[in-house]
């Protein structure tokens, strides 16, 4: 009787406990099927065309993911096969033949041969473009169809970093049936496709099923605009998105790194930070007051006061862990009465008012509180002018309405943007002009570093803009999720190889 | 039986009524920071010192510093300042156009009063503060447009008050008597309704005020309210928020201002209507 009420006691027991595993491994393997990924973003790009904005929100949504180009850029900077899978370069350096994969499809279905290389590339190129980085395809001469699978592309010059340019989101190609609706419904032939966007708070992306290369780990993902960093550090601690590649809140770093349902990678990006001065207004079309404003502002203060320490100081609009890099972080130290001899010198003794136009992300917003106050110290008013992301774009950017601004430039290698005609700085010097032809067209590297460090420093001397510090990359994502990129040689969120761990 | 009949004197009542002391405390104390502002703060709010920043309390920064050293205290007194100017324009606002609405709708009757009124409902309708963020997000932030933006909302209730006094006085023998008199309607409204509906409007115009301080800290806590290196509560609040895991004071102080003095206009409201309330008079212990 004993024995039988044990033996059935047992039984119970054991089959309570199969239950119960079986229930865990029914939640385990819930948690293993999560296929998808939420990544949150801190501004909503304008379009989704990345061939025609210069907004680095559209290569973080698009770049890798959706749109590829001949050659791509990997998380270390190094140049990778794209759609081309290989390359021969002539011996004078002006030749390039690619060979292109086989079996590619866009994202509508049609199909990708060399005619869409052409197509592209002559594209960004023509008279009309309106491609965001025009210079990078600035030497081509021509761009032949040698075969369905075969592209030839000739240069007037040897292009040192011609490789790396292709790699650029702004030089990926498109179809010509639907490059001129990419900005609503891009067609690329990445390994995910545009499924929709709810403007204001989510772009979703899902797998492409007849990705040419490697299929993504992941069926869909989502990118969640969120500017405010409260909002991005609850939505981060709530699990609503499971990753920030650039997290808003330095200040809260400190929490994530003690939690272990997370994982925070601190980096480094192609992000100079400056405050950006409209060169051809009022008083700060003098230099003195340029180098003054240069002198007055406590640049250490600032990377502690609004980054949290999350910042390398620069001297000029070059990244630090660049070959070429040239200190010239002692050029204008903090020194207030200086900046005042200085704008004495320039006839503003009284100083003057001037607006800071403001975009939304922090570095921005807090940066501008700390800089009103280090300029009113030397008799500069500012009024600060907050502007949504958009307005940004159209009042400061292209409109080029504005005193002061503050903003990052995470493209890599970019200091070429002060030789432009009727960019926004509206700095126009022609002998810098010249030597950003004169780097262009070298191919020695040593040479090259050489023109690098001049530009360096002819951008400094003229203190074109005031270089505040260079942004670290500090993402936070879910510990569970693999394959993000710690650095940001190039603006992305490649999720191609991302996957949840077992 | 004899002493419910006598009123008595409104300063001793006043000091019989618990929550017009504490809410006149209260509000003073706001005031005075408001006021003082004006004059002298602790140290200049406008001057950031990152190297002093996020101190602990003591006796050079009785309440510490914030993020970028400034000390909050002083960023608390120009706070009350902020809010007490954008409330009292924004009830000045609704005075100015509400009451000579709700008199026009209470003396007029008919169309004029239908029109008046069902404006009234129709802005009455919309949740204050979503439309002051409406209001905000296309004018601009910024105080003036704040101010604007709660000051609209004051209108209606301004005008319901005012028009709802002047009913009930309609038909009284004084009104009567002046009417008979020969004076114009006009000259009534302002030399008898109106001062007979002072009270009223007092007590409705510290309510607003309340609200209207709490309005002002809710747009500024969403970016939309006066901007830096103007202090305000609502934005002192909202850059804390990350910050509360090491620094929780920072989001406490500006909190608790905003408690103390949304309870102290409100507790001040009630108390003033209790007084002015005839009806009440005998009523208060």
């Amino acid at each position: 009787m004993n024995t039988h009420k044990t033996l059935r006691a047992f039984t119970k027991l054991a089959i309570g406990t199969a239950l119960a595993m079986g229930l865990a491994g029914a939640t385990l393997s819930a948690a293993q099927t999560k296929t998808d990924v939420s990544l949150g973003i801190v501004l909503e790009p304008p379009h989704l065309d990345p061939t025609a904005g210069a907004a680095a929100a559209i290569d973080e949504v698009t770049y890798a993911n959706v749109f590829e180009g001949l050659t791509r850029i990997g998380p270390n900077g190094e140049v990778l096969p794209a759609l081309a899978k290989s390359w021969e370069i002539s011996e004078d350096g002006l030749t390039y033949t690619f060979r292109l994969q086989d079996d590619v499809r866009f994202h509508d279905g049609t199909d990708f041969n060399a005619e869409d290389v052409k197509f592209s590339l002559d594209r960004a190129r023509s008279a009309d473009s309106t491609n965001a980085q025009k210079p990078l395809f600035e030497a081509i001469e021509s761009v032949e169809v040698v075969a369905p699978d075969t592209v030839q592309v000739v240069l007037s010059r040897p292009v040192g970093g011609f490789l790396f340019n292709l790699g650029w989101g702004d030089a990926v190609i498109v179809a010509p049936e639907s490059a001129d609706s990419n900005k609503t419904q891009p067609v690329g032939t990445g390994p995910f496709a545009f499924d929709r966007w709810v403007k204001g708070q989510e772009i979703s992306l899902k797998r492409f099923e007849d990705y040419w290369g490697e299929p993504a780990a992941l069926e869909a993902a989502q990118f969640k605009i969120i500017a405010d960093p409260n909002a991005a550090f609850a939505a981060m601690m709530s699990g609503d998105v499971d990753a920030f590649p650039n997290f808003p809140a330095p200040e809260t770093l400190m929490q994530f790194e003690t939690d272990p349902r997370f994982t925070v990678s601190v980096g480094s990006t192609e992000g100079e930070t400056i405050l950006a001065m409209n060169n051809a207004n009022g008083p700060l079309a003098n230099a003195l007051v340029r180098q003054a404003i240069s002198h007055a502002i406590n640049k250490q203060a600032l990377i502690e006061g609004a980054m949290f320490g999350r910042g390398t100081p620069i001297g000029s609009h070059f990244a630090p862990h660049h070959p070429a890099y040239t200190d010239l972080t002692g050029t204008y130290p903090f020194d207030p009465d200086k900046a005042k001899e200085l704008l004495a010198e320039a006839g503003f003794a009284d100083g003057f008012t001037a607006t800071l136009k403001l975009p939304p992300p922090q570095y921005a917003r807090r940066g501008g509180e700390l800089i009103r106050s280090d300029l009113q110290k030397v008799g500069i008013e500012l009024e600060i002018v907050p502007l949504e992301w958009a307005q940004w774009l159209t009042e400061v950017f292209r409109e080029k309405n504005y005193d002061f601004t503050i903003v990052s430039h995470t493209e890599p290698m970019d200091i070429g943007i002060y030789a432009r005609d009727d960019y926004y700085f509206n700095y126009d010097n022609p002998e810098f002009k010249e030597l950003i032809s004169a780097l262009n067209a070298e191919t020695d590297k040593e040479k090259r570093y050489d023109l690098m460090r001049q530009a360096q420093e002819m951008i400094t001397a003229d203190a074109v803009n005031v270089f505040l510090f260079q942004l670290g990359k500090t993402g936070v994502w879910n510990a569970e999720l693999e394959g993000l990129w710690e650095n940001a040689p190039i603006q992305a969120n490649d999720i191609t190889k991302v996957h949840w761990k077992n | 039986m004899d002493t419910f009949d006598t009123p008595i004197h409104p300063f001793r009542r006043a000091w019989k009524s618990r929550s017009f002391l504490i809410g006149a405390c209260l509000a003073t104390l706001i005031l005075l920071a408001g006021l003082v502002s004006l004059f002298w703060t602790p140290y200049a709010i406008d001057n950031l010192n990152v190297a002093d920043r996020l101190q602990p309390a003591s006796w050079s920064h009785l309440l510490g510093t914030d993020q970028y050293g400034r000390d909050i205290l002083s960023m608390l007194m120009v706070g009350a300042r902020t809010s007490i100017i954008v409330a009292l324009i924004a009830v000045g606002i609704g005075l100015l156009f509400g009451v000579p609405l709700g008199l026009i709708a209470a003396t007029r009757r008919g169309l004029v009063e239908e029109v008046v009124m069902r404006v009234n409902d129709l802005i009455f309708a919309f949740p204050a503060i979503l439309s002051a963020i409406l209001i905000t997000a296309l004018l601009g932030p910024g105080a003036v447009n704040a101010v604007i933006a709660i000051g609209i909302f004051n209108i209606p209730v301004f005008a319901r008050v005012a028009r709802g006094g002047a009913l009930a006085l309609a038909g009284r023998d004084f009104l009567l008597a002046a009417r008979l008199s020969g004076k114009s309607g006009l000259r009534i409204t302002l030399e008898h309704i109106l001062p007979n509906i002072a009270n009223l409007l007092i007590v409705q115009a510290t309510i607003q005020l309340s609200l209207g301080i709490l309005a002002e800290a809710g747009l500024s806590y969403l970016g939309l309210g006066p901007q830096p290196p103007l202090a305000s509560w609502g934005r002192m609040l909202n850059e804390s928020q990350t910050m509360m895991a090491f620094a929780p004071q920072l989001a406490l102080y500006p909190g608790l201002a905003i408690v103390i003095s949304v309870l102290g206009f409100n507790l001040l409201g009630d108390g003033l209507r209790d007084l002015l309330d005839p009806k009440l008079r005998r009523r208060i212990r």
